[in-house]
C-alpha cells in the first residue's frame, strides 16, 4: 500500500472517529441537557410546592395566631365574667348568710320564749278591714284608726284624717287616766260647734292602743256600725270583753258649795233637768262644781278629776279639729252609763255635766238644759237678775 | 290669709306645740310664731340639712319628693313639712307631744301655705 493510500485509509479513519466522537458527545449533550433541564423543572416544581407549602404554612399559622388571640381573648372576657359572676355569688352568700342568721334569730326567739317579736304589732291590711266598714257610711265623712302616738295606721290616709288621728294620743291618755275610777272607756264623741262630731272607739287587743276615728258634719256617727267595726277587731284579734268596772255610785245629794247664788242656779239645774233619767247633773265653771245634784250618781273625788281631764280634752280637740269651740264631750262607759260635759256657750268655762244610766239623753233633750241654763246666767255663772261680783271664799271659789 | 296669720293659727292656743315657723330654702325666716330669736335661729340651723339629707335619702330610697317628717326628742320634737319644694314648714312640739299631733300640724300648715299661695 501506498503512503497515500494509507494517508487515505488513516484520514477515513480519524474522521470516522471524530464524527463518532462528535454525534456521541452531542447525543450525550442533549441527554445532558434533557436531565439538566428535568432536574430544573424539578427543582422549581419542588420550590413552587414549597412557596405553595409556605403560604399555606403562613396562613395556618396566621389562622392559629387568630385562633389563639380569640382563645386568649375569650378566656380573658370569661376570666372577667368568672370574677363577676364570683363577686355576685359572694354577696348572695353574704345575703343569705345574713338572712339565714336573722331568721334563726327569729326561730330562736319565737321557738325558746313562744314571744313573737311583735306581738300586737297592727298590720294595715287587717286596719283597713275594719275601717272599710265604717268608711263610706251616711254620717260618716271621715275615717281613720291610728296608735297612742296619733299617727295613721290604716292606709287610706288624707288631710282630715291626719288631723282625727292626731286626737288619738290626748283620748288615749284622758282614758287611761279615768279607767282606774270610771271604767273601760268603750266610746267617746267630740261635738263641735259647727255641728261636727268625732267618735273615737278603742279597737281592743293590740298593745300600742289603736283608736277608730270617725267624722260625721251633721250627727254622731251610726252607733251599730262602729259597734259592728269594734266587735269585728275583736275577732280578728280574739281579744273578749272585760269584766265590767265596780261602779262607785254615791248615795246621793247636792254637789257644790252652799250660798245663795248656788242655790238660785241649783233651783233652775232642778227644774232644766226635771224629768230627765239623770243621775247625777252638775254645773260647773272651769274645775270647779258650782252646783249640782245626784241620785247614785258619781262620787265627787271622780267627778272632779274627770272634769278636769275632760277640759284637758277640750281644749286639744279644739285644736285638733280646727273647731272654734267644742260643744260637747260624751263619754260611753260600762254599764249603760254615759257621762257627758257640755259647753254652756262658745268659749264659756261654764259647762253642764250629766251622767245617765241606761238610756242616754237625747241630744236635743240636751240643748234644750243647756239653752236653759245659758239663758239663766251669764258666762260667768252669775244668775241673771245678780249684781256685783262672782261671791267668793277666802280660797277664792265660788259662793 | 297671709302667711303669718296661717303660721299664727297653727301655734296660738294650741297646747301641744311651743311655736311655727315658715323657712325659704336659704334659710330665711319668713313667718314665725312661738319661737324667740334664738330658737328660730338654732331651728333653721338644724332643720334646713335635715331636710336636704332628708331629701336625698327619700329620692334615692324611691319615696318621691319628702313630705313631712317626724323628730321626736327626749327634750323636744318637731315636725317639718315641704311647702311647695322650697319653703318648709316648722312645727315645735312641747316635751311630751305626740309625734301625731306634730305631723298633723306641720302637714295642715303646709297645706294651708299652699292653697293660699295658689289662691
Amino acid at each position: 500500500m501506498t503512503p497515500v493510500a494509507w494517508a487515505l485509509v488513516v484520514a477515513i479513519a480519524v474522521i470516522t472517529a471524530l464524527s463518532t466522537y462528535w454525534i456521541t458527545t452531542a447525543r450525550a449533550g442533549r441527554v445532558f441537557e434533557r436531565r439538566m433541564r428535568r432536574i430544573d423543572e424539578r427543582e422549581e416544581q419542588q420550590r413552587v410546592q414549597a412557596l405553595q407549602r409556605s403560604a399555606a404554612d403562613r396562613r395556618a399559622i396566621e389562622a392559629a395566631t387568630l385562633e389563639l388571640e380569640e382563645v386568649r381573648g375569650g378566656r380573658a372576657a370569661d376570666g372577667a365574667r368568672a370574677a363577676d359572676r364570683e363577686r355576685q355569688l359572694v354577696a348572695e352568700c353574704a345575703r343569705l348568710d345574713a338572712r339565714a342568721q336573722l331568721l334563726s334569730v327569729v326561730c330562736r326567739v319565737e321557738a325558746g320564749t313562744t314571744t313573737p317579736l311583735y306581738p300586737d304589732r297592727p298590720a294595715p291590711l287587717e286596719l283597713e278591714a275594719i275601717s272599710s266598714r265604717v268608711r263610706g257610711l251616711a254620717f260618716v265623712d271621715t275615717v281613720s284608726i291610728a296608735d297612742a302616738s296619733g299617727l295613721p295606721l290604716d292606709r287610706a290616709s288624707n288631710r282630715d284624717a291626719d288631723d282625727l288621728a292626731a286626737l288619738v294620743p290626748i283620748v288615749s291618755r284622758v282614758a287611761k287616766e279615768l279607767a282606774p275610777v270610771l271604767g273601760e272607756v268603750g266610746a267617746l264623741a267630740i261635738h263641735t260647734v259647727d255641728a261636727r262630731v268625732a267618735e273615737l272607739r278603742a279597737l281592743p287587743g293590740w298593745t300600742g292602743g289603736a283608736w277608730l276615728v270617725a267624722q260625721s258634719s251633721s250627727q254622731r256617727p251610726p252607733a251599730g256600725a262602729l259597734d259592728a267595726a269594734v266587735a269585728f277587731a275583736r275577732v280578728v284579734r280574739d281579744a273578749w270583753v272585760s269584766a265590767p268596772h265596780e261602779i262607785r255610785l254615791s248615795t246621793g245629794g247636792r254637789l257644790g258649795t252652799s250660798g245663795p247664788r248656788t242655790e238660785l242656779l241649783a233651783d233652775e239645774l232642778d227644774q232644766a233637768c226635771r224629768g230627765l233619767d239623770v243621775r247625777t247633773a252638775a254645773l260647773v265653771l272651769g274645775d270647779q262644781i258650782l252646783t249640782g245634784f245626784q241620785t247614785q250618781g258619781m262620787a265627787v273625788d271622780v267627778l272632779e278629776p274627770t272634769i278636769r281631764r275632760f277640759h284637758q280634752l277640750q281644749q286639744v280637740a279644739r285644736v285638733r279639729l280646727r273647731a272654734d269651740a267644742i260643744a260637747r264631750i260624751e263619754v260611753d262607759l260600762d254599764g249603760g252609763r254615759r257621762l257627758s260635759l257640755s259647753s254652756l256657750g262658745t268659749g264659756s268655762r261654764l259647762a253642764l255635766v250629766t251622767l245617765t244610766v241606761g238610756r242616754p239623753l237625747d241630744p236635743l233633750e240636751v240643748e234644750r238644759v243647756v239653752g236653759r241654763l245659758r239663758r239663766f246666767m251669764d258666762s260667768n255663772g252669775v244668775p241673771s237678775g245678780g249684781t256685783g261680783p262672782i261671791p267668793t271664799t277666802k280660797s277664792g271659789a265660788y259662793a | 290669709m297671709s302667711i303669718d296669720s296661717f303660721v299664727r293659727q297653727v301655734a296660738r292656743g294650741n297646747p301641744e306645740i311651743t311655736g311655727a315657723m315658715l323657712v325659704e330654702a336659704n334659710g330665711a325666716v319668713i313667718a314665725s310664731e312661738g319661737l324667740g330669736e334664738q330658737l328660730a335661729t338654732a331651728a333653721v340651723a338644724l332643720v334646713l340639712p335635715l331636710r336636704e339629707f332628708l331629701d336625698r335619702a327619700a329620692a334615692e330610697l324611691g319615696c318621691g319628693a319628702l313630705a313631712c317628717s317626724t323628730v321626736e326628742g327626749s327634750a323636744a320634737s318637731f315636725a317639718l313639712a315641704d311647702v311647695d319644694g322650697a319653703r318648709t314648714a316648722i312645727v315645735l312640739g312641747r316635751p311630751g307631744c305626740s309625734p301625731g299631733a306634730l305631723r298633723a300640724d306641720a302637714l295642715w300648715l303646709a297645706d294651708q301655705l299652699r292653697m293660699g299661695a295658689a289662691a
